[in-house]
């Protein structure tokens, strides 16, 4: 593996090596706390709380250079779901809006979003 | 050297904030936090600072929550009220009082990470508590904006809750008889949404919360979205097909929203338009 002066400031800033990125990205995000399960409300403060790990606590644990861990991360962040996703987010809250101001909390829409703009 | 009474001066620096705007004013020992991941501790701000002064107010309007047009609540952002109210503070902090004050942020770092979990401030100094939702949810309030001013002044510190806003009494009941409540029912991590988790004894145990899902139902007018169709623009070879993403009316909108920024990025808001906490004040005449 290349260290990161080598490979990494080729536009000036500095990217991660896309092969790193895939090989990295599912152990990076589980680290985080960006799917969050019980992380730490509503649990007591015993011990068992979980807080997501630091970028460099990440590094240490899989032996990767900080700055490759902080680049994973974000760009895993905002690689989770395609434009797809982001339109389907839009009809989403036309959609639930549209049921709760019709009937409540009991009749909150369900499934898939309308393909279409209302 | 003055000495103050620091339970005066407290009473002051609220009373000051409540007359500008602020709906909740509390405080915590910033101490509290220095369990979160380092970078994110408030001795990484502020090494001299001992308390942290936490305001909520900037509620959309019953009138927002109200409009047929979802997009009404989608771009009125009212967050950077609170964050002027904040600044005064800290400023009004240092003038009066020869005591450090730092508005702490509400960008994201060069890490692409919050500077302070506002969220977890809130909960320690009971502006509010934790929710299936996500937000910090204020018993008489329901969804506030919040903003910390990080001090060295050795503020008595209110503490927690004692009795948190969520679960409501009607979402108890209704996890009883459905297994879902009002949030998770609307926004279901098994259906494609972000939230989930069960209430028991009263008490929601098992949260589970997508973050990256709820990223995108909230800002896939802004920076994310903009990042994927600018993504698919750049990866569309026939250059018809590429003028029409990016004159398009998603890439034309995303635009708007990032180059006004705050002021018009609200939330989703779905999982908090169907909470009963305080929904009397979003149902007006």
């Amino acid at each position: 593996m290349s260290v990161p002066t080598e490979r990494g400031e080729i536009n000036g800033f500095h990217v991660v090596d896309p092969d790193l990125y895939e090989r990295h990205r599912a152990d990076v995000l589980a680290l985080t706390n960006s799917y969050q399960v019980d992380i730490n409300e509503f649990l007591p403060d015993d011990g068992t709380r979980k807080r997501g790990l630091s970028d460099a606590e990440i590094a240490e644990r899989l032996g990767l250079d900080v700055r490759d861990v902080t680049e994973i991360r974000v760009v895993s962040e905002h690689d989770q779901y395609p434009i797809e996703e982001y339109e389907a987010s839009a009809r989403f809250k036309d959609a639930a809006a549209a049921s709760y101001q019709a009937g409540g909390v009991k009749n909150l829409y369900k499934g898939d979003p309308p393909p279409t703009r209302r | 050297m003055t000495e103050y009474d620091w339970a005066s001066v407290k009473s002051d620096l609220l009373e000051r904030v409540r007359k500008k705007g602020a709906e909740v004013a509390r405080v915590c020992d910033a101490a509290v936090l220095e369990d979160a991941e380092p970078g994110q501790r408030p001795s990484d701000l502020l090494p001299q600072g001992k308390s942290l002064i936490v305001l909520g107010g900037a509620a959309p309007r019953a009138g927002e929550w109200q409009s047929p047009r979802v997009e009404v609540m989608e771009t009125v952002g009212t967050a950077d009220r609170m964050t002027t109210i904040g600044s005064s503070l800290a400023c009004h902090i240092e003038e009066t009082y020869g005591h450090y004050a730092l508005n702490v942020p509400t960008s994201t770092d060069q890490n692409d990470k919050a500077f302070l979990d506002f969220g977890a401030a809130a909960v320690a100094a009971g502006a509010g508590s934790p929710s299936l939702a996500g937000p910090v949810l204020h018993p008489d309030h329901s969804f506030l904006y919040l903003t910390v001013i990080l001090t060295s002044l050795p503020l008595p510190a209110d503490g927690p809750l004692g009795q948190p806003a969520c679960p409501a009494p009607s979402c108890v009941e209704m996890f009883d008889e459905r297994g879902v409540t009002p949030c998770t029912d609307v926004c279901n991590i098994d259906d494609g949404g972000c939230l989930g988790g069960e209430v028991k004894e009263g008490l929601v145990i098992g949260r589970r919360y997508n973050k990256q899902r709820c990223r995108d139902r909230v800002y896939h007018y802004w920076i994310p979205g903009y990042q994927a169709a600018l993504e698919r623009a750049l990866d569309e070879p026939d250059a018809r097909k590429r003028k029409m993403i990016l004159y398009g009316s998603y890439f034309t909108r995303t635009m708007w929203s990032i180059t006004y920024s705050s002021v018009t990025q609200g939330q989703c808001f779905e999982c908090v338009r169907v909470c009963p906490v305080g929904a009397e004040h979003r149902a007006l005449r």
